[in-house]
């Protein structure tokens, strides 16, 4: 397996959030959603996953490497965008996705042909001489995406994808997910709410103050219900609130 | 091509295209300059206030007098310039969220961080040459013919002085990682200003690591080489541990 495996990982901050013994597997292959209210440890757990964050115990694996002891390794394997895409201002779009290629490992040979496909495929050809500060919200969160998935990594994590993108770019996104995981990649994506990525996944887990409480069915019709009515329960059989 | 190669093209990249960068050389050169020659062009009309401000060595005619104010106002004004800059370098990640795409990479953040400390000194050299070159025009143009070897020699150590301050500040790189943003490195910026003003005075200036630039421009010969070993040596090591800092780094704040 060299997707993504948690066991028992905490990561617990002062004031008691974080997340608390999550055990994940993400298959290669597969897109997996995590879903979460706000506040719920999606982004804590996402960001164990790719070492902005040790674990206080428990074990981290992503591409087969801790990923606080990877050092380069993981830049050809891992492509992700948590929270703020990898978009600078000054840097047109073009400039910012070679910029990202060759963070990511990219041959300077290939650079052109990866960047080039990327625009063609998250529809960001128009701007391409355009510079990030100028570009919409939206056509930002897609240049993230675009530097997150060009160099077709092994394994995917992005948070809240969808974020600030219009339909359209929720589609080519989907489809974008559905390619790189029937080519073998392992793909995690989290959402506060069961958005149009999240109902595309193979296998879709809950998390709610800051643990794993479940999973959902995917394909159910009635999904949101099934997610809240989880939570719901959750909240009511803790004895902390959580923070 | 190998990481810290590939380090330093992104960081110049970002560089290339900032306008952080490009205002804050140019005003910092600017602002030097202005100030030098409007001095120069006001002293010349003898006005004893000023001439008596500027003390015996500014208030010099021709060339001594230029280079003398140069070196008076260079000091502190390049130093505060250069770090705005490093603080950029280092903050602007943090303060643009864009730190949490500098992980799982094919080149590692102390590389990064490295990298935008070289630049930062690249930089500053660029702006000590273009600020020596435009006191060298402003002089020609002020009457004063073309330099003595002497005088000369004054505007090379201006020139060598920017990247001489920007090592000497990486502990803006520090604070800017510490305190996650920009404000904690410009604010160490003017505590670090402020603290070589204070202790030039006070007469410990060269062993102080941020002083020891402009008193070696300002008198060579008075600034004992160790002094400037010590200054550069802490800079770099300073340099060293945000390095391992960013390597290290944990968002957990």
């Amino acid at each position: 397996m060299s997707g993504i495996e948690m066991a028992g990982a905490t990561r617990v901050f002062a004031g008691g959030a974080g997340v608390r013994g999550i055990d994940l597997e993400v298959r290669e292959g597969r897109i997996h959603a995590l879903v979460g209210l706000n506040g719920a440890g999606k982004s804590t757990l996402m960001r164990l996953l790719l070492g902005m964050l040790a674990p206080q115990s428990g074990s981290v694996r992503i591409a087969g490497f801790d990923p606080r002891q990877a050092g380069t390794a993981l830049g050809p394997l891992v492509g992700h965008l948590i929270e703020y895409p990898l978009a600078y201002g000054e840097l047109t779009g073009r400039a910012n996705l070679e910029l990202g290629a060759r963070l990511h490992g990219v041959r300077a040979s290939r650079i052109r042909e990866t960047v080039d496909g990327v625009l063609d495929e998250l529809g960001l050809a128009r701007y391409a001489e355009v510079r990030a500060r100028r570009m919409s919200l939206g056509n930002r969160q897609r240049l993230g995406l675009a530097s997150a998935l060009q160099h077709d990594p092994r394994v995917v994590v992005l948070d809240e994808p969808t974020n600030a993108l219009d339909p359209a770019g929720v589609i080519l996104l989907r489809e974008a997910l559905l390619r790189r995981a029937a080519a073998g990649a392992a793909v995690l994506v989290s959402s506060h709410h069961l958005d149009e990525v999240a109902r595309i996944a193979d296998d879709i887990t809950v998390i709610n103050a800051g643990r794993v409480i479940g999973s959902l069915p995917p394909g159910e019709r009635d999904l949101e219900h099934t997610f809240f009515e989880l939570v719901r329960a959750d909240d009511l059989n803790r004895e902390e609130v959580p923070v | 091509m190998n990481a810290m190669s590939t380090a330093l093209r992104v960081e110049w990249s970002k560089t290339r295209a900032s306008r952080v960068v490009a205002a804050t050389t140019g005003l910092t050169v600017a602002g030097i300059a202005a100030i030098v020659l409007a001095f120069r062009a006001v002293a010349a009309g003898g006005d004893p206030d000023l001439l008596a401000k500027l003390g015996e060595a500014g208030a010099a005619p021709g060339w001594p007098g230029l280079t003398a104010t140069a070196l008076q106002v260079s000091g502190p004004a390049l130093l505060l310039g250069i770090t705005v800059l490093v603080s950029w370098f280092m903050g602007r990640e943090f303060a643009d969220g864009t730190v949490t795409g500098l992980y799982a990479l094919s080149v590692g953040r102390g590389q990064l961080a490295a990298a935008k400390l070289v630049l930062a000194v690249l930089v500053s050299a660029v702006m000590g040459a273009v600020l020596a070159l435009v006191l060298l025009v402003g002089g020609v143009i002020l009457g004063y013919g073309l330099p003595s070897a002497d005088d000369a020699a004054v505007l090379v150590r201006l020139a060598v002085l920017a990247p001489f301050s920007a090592v000497v500040a990486t502990p803006v790189a520090l604070a800017a990682t510490i305190g996650r943003g920009l404000l904690a490195g410009v604010a160490t910026g003017f505590v670090l200003v402020a603290a070589a003003q204070v202790l030039v005075v006070a007469g410990a200036g060269p062993w102080f690591p941020t002083a020891a630039p402009p008193l070696w421009a300002l008198m060579p010969d008075a600034v004992a080489p160790l002094a400037v070993v010590v200054a550069l040596a802490v800079g770099v090591l300073v340099g060293v541990i945000t390095g391992w800092m960013w390597r290290r780094l944990q968002l957990d704040r």
